[in-house]
């Protein structure tokens, strides 16, 4: 009778026991429990079992308020139904944040300056954690390799739902992928990031939790796609398929009962033809066939959905069904709206950022306008963090001038080692960057991975006007007139046209650097021309020096081989050896042909893109092409900037980023979800 | 009578010719300008830090349709644009009739403020300028009035900003508040929004106040000095009677002549301050499609209205003046 | 007869002899407001023709100050706590920034050193009128490596007295060419139309008319896309203001024809036409000297208009950039909200700005008001 009066205690204590609540563990407190396979976060059943507890959710009070103003969204169900099975646990930064607020944002216009916005809320596969070195999961549970790079399976979250409620499987991927990526129907040509090898991949789903990518060759930078860009591999199959013809028989006519010409017109006016989450949405392009339609625009998986649009900003409020939950069981995101205005001129930004009507702002908010928020800091009660960045300001000269006098210049490296090291590039800190910045070479990569040798950055970066005056007097650039000027070996006059845009940088620095230059007898003229100018006369090859913001990860040159096949960038970016790309392009028929060192390079960041990440091979490869970069100095480095970030003093859990910078998508890896305001 | 109504005609197929001849060289004008609307669009992405090809601009041009030969482009164009029709705006992927929708009348509202604001200062201080001889209220007037032309209206918009922001915390931009911004019309709204327009049209007007205060003086003491002048002040006419009497309405017929050209000219002026200001109408709509994303639909469409209003203007005003002045009148009926 | 007579007759005689602009002088020297800007006027285009001379620096960034960017300006004085001097001198400064001051630059006078200013320095070279070889310059420091800023300086540490100067000097050669240009397209055009009337009139005013309405800015913006790339910044502003000239002149060519649709009609246009004048010398010696008033006061008129368009389309990223001195450019580093509070010495060539604008408006007038041939009533 004991026995069992006992036990039955037991029965009913011991569970009382293991229900114990979970503890609210913040990175800055752990409390004891022992981190997950991934910094930051944790999976479910990591944390649970970790801290022995069992997670109880709770929910925004204001949600069903929220929930009621996105367009074709039911009664809401409980919290619990509406996260995944195994929701995603975030451990927030300092502390468990409280519900409310509104994010307020600006932008410079509908689809221009609005990347570090977007970021706050962005959602994909996977995502680099802040030490920008790890890629952690996401929207996917896991992933994996086959062993040659050929093969990515991913895994997903059971339960995890749009933001409408209907159910996100792998199906929806493969929609993306097959209906949308390669349909010529909406893409045209196909985007570069959706190939490998050149040939489309094979997306299967072997079952609802499961994606398989099949390769056509090995692809290892393919991860990069999925946690670093804005790429988000995935649209709502039930929701858009309805309209898509070969999906649903019936999709025409549906179109055109709401005021369509066809289903693909419906397909393209959500979507926007184009990954990218800043294209205007159906309130704001059709705002009177919208209302025939199920919702105003489509269902996500983002932190926030839009609820209004017009050409002055946009709305958004709290994603009910997001699939994050913090450590205490409160469903993500804390902030319940965000609302985001469009400014088009600088100095109007700055005014409003001075009087602390923004939230956060990071892009377009350049370093010379940092006296004037420090300035204005308290009384704005904002603060502005300074972080190193990533791209750098580079000038190139044009090796396959048309000029054959001026080619044969710029092509002899003495020349432009004597150029670079001409360049007073403390000066140049000191004037436009209030010395904050690092004066450095270009290496390609950047940030230089550890295991190239760090020597490269600063080759050939000091100032030395008469080993600069000695270099050029050897290569036969002297001064036959006495007019004070170089000139070319066949006598005439030497001068450098240099055109520049200000989005690149600023036109003190070129007008530093013309004049050091103008100091060792190299005469140029300097014009400041618009971002549409440059690129065209670049295109035709007409100018003689050029320059850029330039540089990116190792992860960008896994996925794309611009900086080190001519002409060393795309379109928008600076680009030298038009002509060697010419005879690159036409295999040997037009054009003129490299040296070896740039077929080297061409061979290099083929190794590099398929070899594994880490591998022997990789390695080799790396070192082989920053090498044959900086000590050709195709491009000279400037100075590396530091870029100044903008945050409200109500703003919490943000930490100071380690770069600010485009690349890993701004915000991203540092969780934004899990941001809070104040009062 | 019947030949009055030829010169009606005559002046209204005229102004029909004009408005084509505009569309045309707007038009084409855009088309000399380096970098098209899709490698603009494309661009807004790069800054976002994304690699774009060749391949991925030539796709787009084909998309937004700029690969078609000019002259099919415009005449698809100037048809639809007669019918108010202005097709999609290609940066902003929207309906051009809906966004223009209306931030034209807006725009044409703040415009015509300002120049009636600057005729009601100019016609009585210049009437005044022009006959008084107090050389101290002459100077002092004229100097205020043309401290107006002087000061580049952006450097002035920037600048009462400025105070505004640091002195009164108070950023001044936008043509609405918040509640009002997606409101239907009413009157409140256009109360709320004369709140916000009092400062364009404050800065514009003071502008063109010297323009119209220099032609107004300048007309007023022409006539003064005439012979009819003198007898109708031998007659016993002194004073404001006199002056309104006969010389400032012979004056004003010059004035009259030229209203629909000084709107062109403030309304040249408006997108600059309007950017300032982050006024969300046509002006800095117009700012945007021709110095930065080369929207041709778009920048095309805000012209095309933008001449038709003037056109108009200078129609009615030409009818206006042929009735008025018979010394037009005979000699157009030559 | 005696001499007082003789004197009243001899004025007389001479104002029913004198040519029309002896008239027209005489009549604006009585004028004190159109003198005052006359003389304000001619001031300033003196300094902007000896601009090189009289500024102590090259106005490029060869010219910069190293030690003094965004300094304020700098007046010498003649004593201090160590007793008075005959020449007028500077003080030394110590000047720091760094993250506590918010990265603004921070000063400290030194009281015991001086700096000593002197005239007529030798400085850089430069080339007076663009002929004359010289290096001396109207002043500057005895200490070639110290430089005063009596305006002080901008972000990079150009001297802005400098700069203002050799900005004067562009703004007026540009707006000189615009407005010449659209003077005698508008006579020509605008004389035509107002003479002959009827159908010619009527296609006339339909092409002026068109070419009023074209808004500047695509216009501006595809003659920049046909300029060769390798013309200097300045050599394309000059095209631009040949374009801005050519599309200036139909305010004033419709004046004109309004003028004389009204004038033709006159008798003594009928005299002349009796005595067998031919329509050429009728428009040029009977007709547009009746209004001269208004064509002095367009053309003095239009020439900040030329400046002030180029100002505007500088703001919005077409005309002229740094580095060019052009007033308009100048214009634009000011319209920054920081500078606005904090560096307010950048103002001062808005100030030149707006007094050469007002001298050229009031000096308009003037003339205006001397040319009118009925104004005798008057003042």
């Amino acid at each position: 009778m004991k026995r069992i009066l006992l036990s039955g205690v037991a029965l009913v204590l011991l569970p009382g026991a293991v229900l114990a609540n979970c503890p609210n563990i913040t990175v800055a407190d752990m409390q004891g429990v022992s981190a997950g396979a991934y910094p930051n976060q944790l999976e479910l059943s990591e944390f649970q079992s970790a801290a022995s507890c069992e997670m109880n959710y709770s929910e925004n009070p204001s949600i069903a308020a929220l929930n009621s103003q996105i367009d074709g969204n039911g009664k809401l169900a409980s919290v619990a139904d509406r996260l995944p099975e195994e929701p995603l646990v975030i451990i927030p930064y300092a502390s468990i944040g409280q519900y409310g607020g509104t994010f307020n944002a600006l932008s410079n216009a509908t689809e221009a300056g609005t990347s570090d916005f977007l970021s706050t809320r962005h959602t994909t596969m996977f995502r680099y954690s802040d030490d920008l070195q790890t890629v952690v999961p996401n929207v996917a549970k896991s992933w994996a390799w086959n062993d040659d790079f050929t093969q990515l399976t991913i895994t997903l979250r059971k339960g995890h739902k749009w933001s409408d409620g209907s159910a996100f499987t792998s199906a929806d991927v493969a929609f993306w992928y097959n209906n949308l990526m390669m349909d010529t129907n909406i893409i045209e040509n196909a985007k570069d990031y959706t190939l490998a090898g050149g040939e489309p991949m094979v997306v299967t789903t072997p079952d609802a939790q499961t994606v398989v990518f099949d390769l056509a060759a090995p692809k290892p930078g393919l991860i990069e796609t999925f946690s670093a860009s804005f790429i988000q591999p995935f649209q709502p199959r039930a929701f858009l398929g309805q309209f898509h013809p070969d999906i649903n028989a019936g999709a025409d006519a549906l179109a055109q009962a709401a005021g369509f010409e066809s289903g693909y017109d419906v397909i393209r006016a959500y979507f926007g033809s184009s990954d990218w989450t800043d294209t205007p949405t159906m309130m704001f392009i059709k705002p009177n066939e919208v209302d025939n339609l199920p919702a105003n625009t489509m269902p996500t998986l983002e932190s926030h959905i839009i609820i209004a649009e017009d050409a002055e900003g946009r709305h958004l409020v709290a994603n009910p069904y997001f699939h994050q939950v913090d450590t205490a069981g409160n469903q993500l995101p804390y902030i319940n709206e965000q609302d985001e205005r469009y400014v088009p001129d600088t100095e109007v930004r700055i005014l409003k950022l001075i009087n602390g009507e923004v939230t956060y702002k990071a892009q377009s908010v350049s370093l010379d306008n940092l006296p004037i928020l420090l300035d204005n800091a308290d009384a704005g009660n904002y603060s502005v963090d300074v972080n190193p960045g990533i791209t750098m300001p580079v000038i190139s000269f044009n090796v396959t001038s048309e000029d054959m006098a001026k080619r044969e210049i710029f092509g002899d490296l003495r020349f432009r080692t004597a150029m670079s090291i001409a360049m007073n590039r403390d000066e140049i800190n000191e004037v436009v960057y209030f010395g904050l910045g690092e004066p450095e070479q270009f290496t390609g990569i950047t940030p230089l991975p550890e295991f190239i040798d760090a020597k490269w950055k600063s080759h050939e970066t000091g100032f030395d006007q008469d080993r600069a005056n000695a270099l050029l007097d050897e290569i036969g650039l002297v001064d036959a007139d006495g007019d004070g000027d170089r000139d070319l070996p066949n006598g005439d006059p030497f001068v450098l046209n240099i055109q520049f845009s200000t989005q690149a940088h600023s036109a003190q620095l070129m007008e530093i650097a013309a004049q050091n230059w103008v100091d060792v007898g190299v005469a140029s003229v300097v014009k400041e021309v618009t971002s549409d100018e440059f690129r065209s006369a670049q295109s035709a090859n007409q100018l003689d020096v050029t320059s850029w913001g330039q540089g990116g990860t190792l992860g960008v040159s896994m996925g794309s081989n611009q900086w080190y096949v001519p002409p060393f960038g795309t379109y928008f970016d600076t680009r030298t050896g038009m002509l060697w790309a010419e005879w690159v392009d036409s295999d040997g028929a037009n054009g003129v042909e490299p040296p070896e060192y740039v077929k080297g390079m061409m061979v290099d960041i083929n190794i590099l893109q398929s070899s594994a990440p880490g591998s022997d091979g990789q390695i080799g490869a790396g070192k082989r092409l920053v090498e044959a970069m900086a000590s050709n100095l195709l491009f000279l480095g400037t100075v590396k900037a530091s870029e100044p970030v903008y945050r409200s003093n109500d703003l919490q859990n943000i930490v100071q980023f380690k770069t600010t910078s485009y690349d890993f998508y701004r915000t991203y890896p540092y969780n934004p979800s899990q941001w809070w305001l104040s009062e | 009578m019947l030949q009055f109504g030829r010169f009606a005609l005559t002046r209204a197929i005229m102004a029909l010719i004009t408005l084509l001849i505009v569309s045309i060289v707007v038009f084409s004008l855009m088309e000399l300008v380096p970098g098209d609307c899709a490698e603009r669009y494309l661009s807004y992405k790069q800054t976002q830090g994304v690699a774009v090809s060749m391949a991925d601009i030539q796709s787009e041009r084909v998309r937004l349709g700029l690969d078609r030969p000019f002259f099919e482009r415009w005449s698809t164009w100037v048809v639809g644009a007669f019918q108010g029709e202005f097709g999609d705006s290609c940066i902003l992927r929207v309906n051009i009739a809906e966004l223009l929708g209306s931030k034209f009348w807006i725009s044409l509202l703040i415009c015509v403020s300002s120049l009636v604001l600057a005729y009601a200062i100019a016609i009585p201080v210049g009437i005044i300028a022009a006959s008084s001889r107090n050389a101290f209220l002459n100077n002092s007037l004229r100097i205020v009035s043309y401290l107006g032309l002087a000061m580049p209206n952006f450097l002035l918009a920037l600048m009462i900003m400025l105070v505004a922001t640091v002195y009164f915390g108070e950023t001044l931009t936008g043509l609405f508040s918040a509640e009002y911004r997606d409101a239907p019309w009413s009157w409140a709204r256009f109360v709320d929004l004369m709140k916000h327009a009092w400062l364009p049209i404050f800065i514009l007007g003071w502008s063109a106040t010297a323009f119209a205060l220099q032609t107004v003086r300048a007309l007023m003491s022409d006539e003064i000095g005439k012979l009819y002048v003198t007898a109708a002040k031998a007659r016993g006419l002194y004073g404001a009677k006199l002056l309104w009497r006969y010389p400032a309405r012979h004056a004003l017929g010059p004035i009259v002549n030229s209203l629909g050209f000084d709107l062109n000219r403030i309304f040249n002026e408006l997108p600059i301050v309007a950017l300032i200001l982050t006024l969300t109408e046509a002006g800095s709509l117009l700012i945007d499609a021709l110095a930065k994303s080369n929207d041709q639909q778009l920048a095309g469409a805000i012209i095309f209205l933008l001449t038709a209003s003037i056109v108009t203007l200078n129609f009615l005003t030409d009818l206006l003046l042929a009735v008025m002045d018979p010394r037009i009148r005979k000699s157009i009926l030559r | 007869m005696n001499i007082s007579t003789k004197n009243i007759q001899d004025s007389k005689e001479s104002y029913f002899t004198a040519s029309q602009s002896q008239l027209i002088w005489a009549r604006f020297k009585k004028q004190r407001a159109a003198m005052i800007a006359a003389g304000v006027l001619g001031f300033i285009i003196f300094i902007g023709i000896f601009a090189p001379a009289i500024s102590p620096y090259d106005p490029t960034i060869a010219g910069r100050d190293k030690d003094y960017m965004n300094g304020a300006p700098q007046i010498p004085s003649f004593c201090d706590k160590n007793g008075c001097s005959l020449r007028p001198f500077l003080h030394g400064v110590e000047r720091t920034r760094s993250a506590e001051t918010n990265f603004r630059w921070v000063e400290e006078p030194n009281e015991d050193i001086r700096h000593y200013v002197e005239l007529f320095s030798e400085g850089a070279k430069y080339d007076l009128f663009g002929l004359i070889p010289m290096d001396t310059h109207l002043f500057g420091m005895q200490d070639a490596d110290k430089k005063i800023h009596i305006f002080g300086t901008d972000s990079s540490g150009k001297d802005i007295f400098s700069r203002t100067l050799h900005a004067i000097f562009t703004s007026l050669q540009v707006g000189t060419l615009g407005v010449l240009i659209s003077f005698v397209l508008a006579l020509v055009i605008g004389g035509v139309s107002g003479y002959y009337g009827g159908r010619l009139d009527s296609v006339i005013q339909m092409v002026t008319d068109a070419v009023r309405t074209i808004p500047a800015i695509p216009l501006v913006m595809s003659v920049a896309a046909f300029v060769p790339s390798e013309w200097t910044a300045e050599q394309r502003f000059f095209m631009i203001a040949i374009i801005l000239g050519l599309i200036g002149w139909p305010t004033l060519a419709r004046r004109v024809r309004t003028h004389l649709l009204t004038e033709r009609n006159q008798e003594y246009v009928l005299a002349a036409q009796l005595c067998g004048a031919s329509s050429s010398h009728i428009i040029r010696r009977h007709l547009l000297p009746s209004f001269t008033s208004y064509i002095i006061v367009d053309l003095v008129i239009s020439f900040p208009y030329m400046v002030l368009t180029e100002t505007g389309l500088s703001f919005i990223g077409l005309g002229l950039k740094d580095p060019v001195n052009s007033l308009g450019v100048m214009l634009q580093n000011v319209t920054k909200a920081d500078v606005l509070l904090n560096y307010h010495w950048y103002f001062i060539p808005v100030l030149f700005f707006i007094a050469l604008v007002m001298a050229f408006v009031f000096v308009g007038d003037g003339l205006r008001d001397a040319a009118d041939p009925y104004g005798e009533s008057k003042k």
